[in-house]
């Protein structure tokens, strides 16, 4: 059977939030766009609709699970409230059935949305033949030959598998997890990446024996200081940490367990059995299933696209999304991998392409935050980022411990939350960081993100009334420097 | 209330065929006649698969009022039993069909669902009447009638 042939001015090339919003950008702007967007199923055979990882494998899932966890433990603080409740019971296939519920309602919601915006759907996969002409494969082996003047390449990524015994047989990854239809029961978590502490912190906080077998440090690329207080905050919460192994094999058990084995950085080994293995080690971009060598786009070692405005070496080919190299952008960023990143560079770059607008994409300050049990929220550098590129006697770090009055009543603890502002002196103290540990840290992030993008100094955040009682207000009231040495804490009661 | 002309629809039924006939091995999808059992069909709500739909579709003896749900949808679980009064008032004189969007998401897109529940009226291969969002046994019957 002839392939169909089909001739777009866009072709997009991944369904998820960049993609998406840069379809529909582009069709907004009276151009003829198609989206191909086709997801292979992950080894233990887990597959979702369309709008990528975040949507699917991502950020609205693990939200979603952050919070059951975090009414876990309100449930547990009620009682110094006055509730009178039975011991709160979790149902494993409640939670799943319903997250899975609503992101098939967000794919159906994008589905729609692309029909309502004129953009042609393919839910099939797309392989490059030639610079302008990509074959596109759906489930039924269907083939489609779509040429297009312009294309916008966003395949995202998926999760690395260690390349050990029984790791694909036997393990999951972030692309399963949120769609288990059996409670996960003991979990081991490879990894200490934000994926694998804000799994590993949502399957404890629903109840299930959870252990983090970490390599070397949590976090890597945010602050260490921050990623320090996530971690101890996990432990003091009962998640178990393995430091310094990395796992040898993973065997089935006669009980149906999954055995693994691990080497530490001292040469021993050690060996556990737990019911699910979580590999978080990473992600790989998918750039390398796609014929990209046929349309000419050069790739660096580790399989990402380098950009310059998103452009790729080949002049109407674009990239955006996870797939691009944060490391060669300039300056380097390393929050390219973050949906509203993506979509925001994939609508800037449709406004530059289709509507005669020049606004590019500016991939500094950007605000993320980290689900963790305790909630890490950040904006632009890591102190030692900030050292690194200022020298330390051109950073001054304000900081404090505090604990949020809502914690006072159940006795959490003391001194577990933390902010602090880096400022770079020789700026009038412009805030070049901010560092959150505590409740909502997304929602007060979210905020000190505009003022910091507006160049907001240490001036003004202490001209800056608080509102009271809250955590943010901590950030108004900052007085302790780290250089002076003296002490973040307060004192109890 | 949105009138849709057959042609439309007639434009897009074709590469449904053509997804079915594909999943058929290559091999032309019989246009099987209708093989539900009258019996069954009396007056109640049936779910249909693409495939079933495309052969209700020839069928062109009674009209169809189809309702295009997903199991997520909150509004949908709301109208289901109004479609059951629906299908019970009627009985043979109108097939009361059900397709999960999710499911036979091809059925969906070829007949431009942007929301849910859909229910569309189909007479004759034409879709003469389609509204979105819950309705009430009345309402799905004034549709009808």
């Amino acid at each position: 059977m002839a392939a169909a042939e089909a001739q777009y001015d866009l072709l997009v090339i991944g369904g998820g939030s960049g993609g998406l919003a840069c379809s529909k950008r582009a069709a907004s702007h009276g151009k003829k766009v198609a989206v191909c967007d086709f997801v292979k199923p992950s080894p233990p055979g887990t597959t979702w609709g369309l709008g990528g990882t975040c949507v699917n494998v991502g950020c609205i899932p693990k939200k979603l699970m952050h919070q059951a966890a975090l009414l876990g433990e309100g449930m547990t603080d009620a009682e110094s409230f006055g509730w009178e409740v039975a011991a709160p019971k979790h149902n494993w296939e409640t939670m799943v059935g319903n997250v899975q519920g609503h992101i098939k309602s967000l794919n159906f919601g994008y589905r729609s949305d692309l029909m309502s915006n004129g953009v042609k759907y393919y839910n099939a996969y797309a392989t490059f033949l030639d610079p302008h002409t990509v074959e596109a494969v759906d489930k039924k082996g269907k083939v489609t030959k779509i040429t297009a003047s312009e294309i916008v390449i966003c395949t995202g990524g998926r999760p690395r598998y260690p390349d050990i015994p029984g790791a694909k047989e036997l393990g999951i990854t972030s692309d399963d997890v949120f769609a288990l239809k059996s409670p996960p029961g003991r979990t081991l978590v490879v990894g200490a990446s934000y994926v694998a502490l804000e799994c590993a912190g949502f399957i404890k906080g629903v109840g299930y024996d959870t252990t983090v077998m970490m390599r070397s440090i949590p976090l890597r690329g945010f602050d260490q200081q921050m990623a320090g207080l996530c971690k101890t905050y996990m432990q003091e919460h009962g998640v178990a940490f393995i430091e310094g192994a990395v796992p040898t094999a993973v065997e089935a058990t006669p009980s149906g367990a999954k055995k693994v084995s691990w080497k530490l950085a001292d040469g021993s080994v050690g060996s556990g059995e737990y019911d699910t293995v979580l590999f978080a080690i990473g992600r790989d971009v998918c750039t390398s299933a796609i014929g990209i060598d046929k349309a000419g786009v050069k790739l660096s070692s580790n399989g990402k696209v380098p950009t310059v405005n998103e452009q790729t070496n080949v002049p109407h080919i674009y990239a955006i999304g996870d797939i691009i190299d944060g490391e060669a952008l300039n300056p380097p960023s390393a929050t390219t991998e973050l949906t509203p990143v993506a979509i925001q560079a994939g609508k800037l770059l449709a406004d530059r392409l289709y509507a005669g607008k020049s606004a590019l994409m500016d991939y500094s300050m950007v605000a993320t935050t980290v689900y963790t049990p305790l909630e890490y929220g950040a904006v632009g550098l890591p102190e030692e980022e900030a050292i690194k590129l200022h020298g330390e006697d051109n950073i001054e770090v304000y900081h404090s411990y505090f604990k949020p009055l809502e914690w006072t009543l159940p006795h959490r603890g003391d001194n577990v939350c933390y902010a602090k502002l880096i400022c770079l002196k020789p700026e009038g103290e412009r805030v070049i960081g901010l560092h959150v540990c505590g409740p909502n840290a997304g929602e007060m992030t979210q905020g000190f993100a505009v003022a910091i993008k507006a160049g907001a100094t240490k001036a003004h955040f202490d001209d800056t009334v608080g509102i009271h009682p809250t955590v943010a207000e901590e950030f108004t009231l900052l007085a302790t420097t780290k250089r002076s040495g003296d002490s973040a804490e307060k004192s109890g009661c | 209330m949105q009138h849709l002309c057959w042609l439309v629809l007639a434009a897009c039924i074709t590469p449904l065929h053509a997804l079915a006939l594909t999943a058929a091995g290559g091999q032309r999808l019989a246009l099987r006649p209708s093989s539900r059992s009258p019996a069954l069909a009396m007056g109640a709500v049936r779910q249909v698969t693409t495939e079933e739909f495309e052969a209700e579709l020839q069928d062109c003896a009674t009209p169809i009022l189809l309702d295009v749900f997903a199991v997520w949808c909150g509004p949908c679980q709301l109208m289901a039993p109004e479609m059951d009064k629906v299908a019970e008032h009627y009985g043979d004189r109108c097939r009361v069909l059900k397709i999960d969007a999710d499911d036979e998401a091809e059925v969906a897109d070829t007949l431009q669902v942007r929301g849910l529940p859909t229910v569309l009226l189909i007479n004759d291969m034409s879709v003469v009447m389609r509204a979105e969002g819950a309705l009430m046994a009345d309402e799905l019957k004034e549709i009808v009638d």
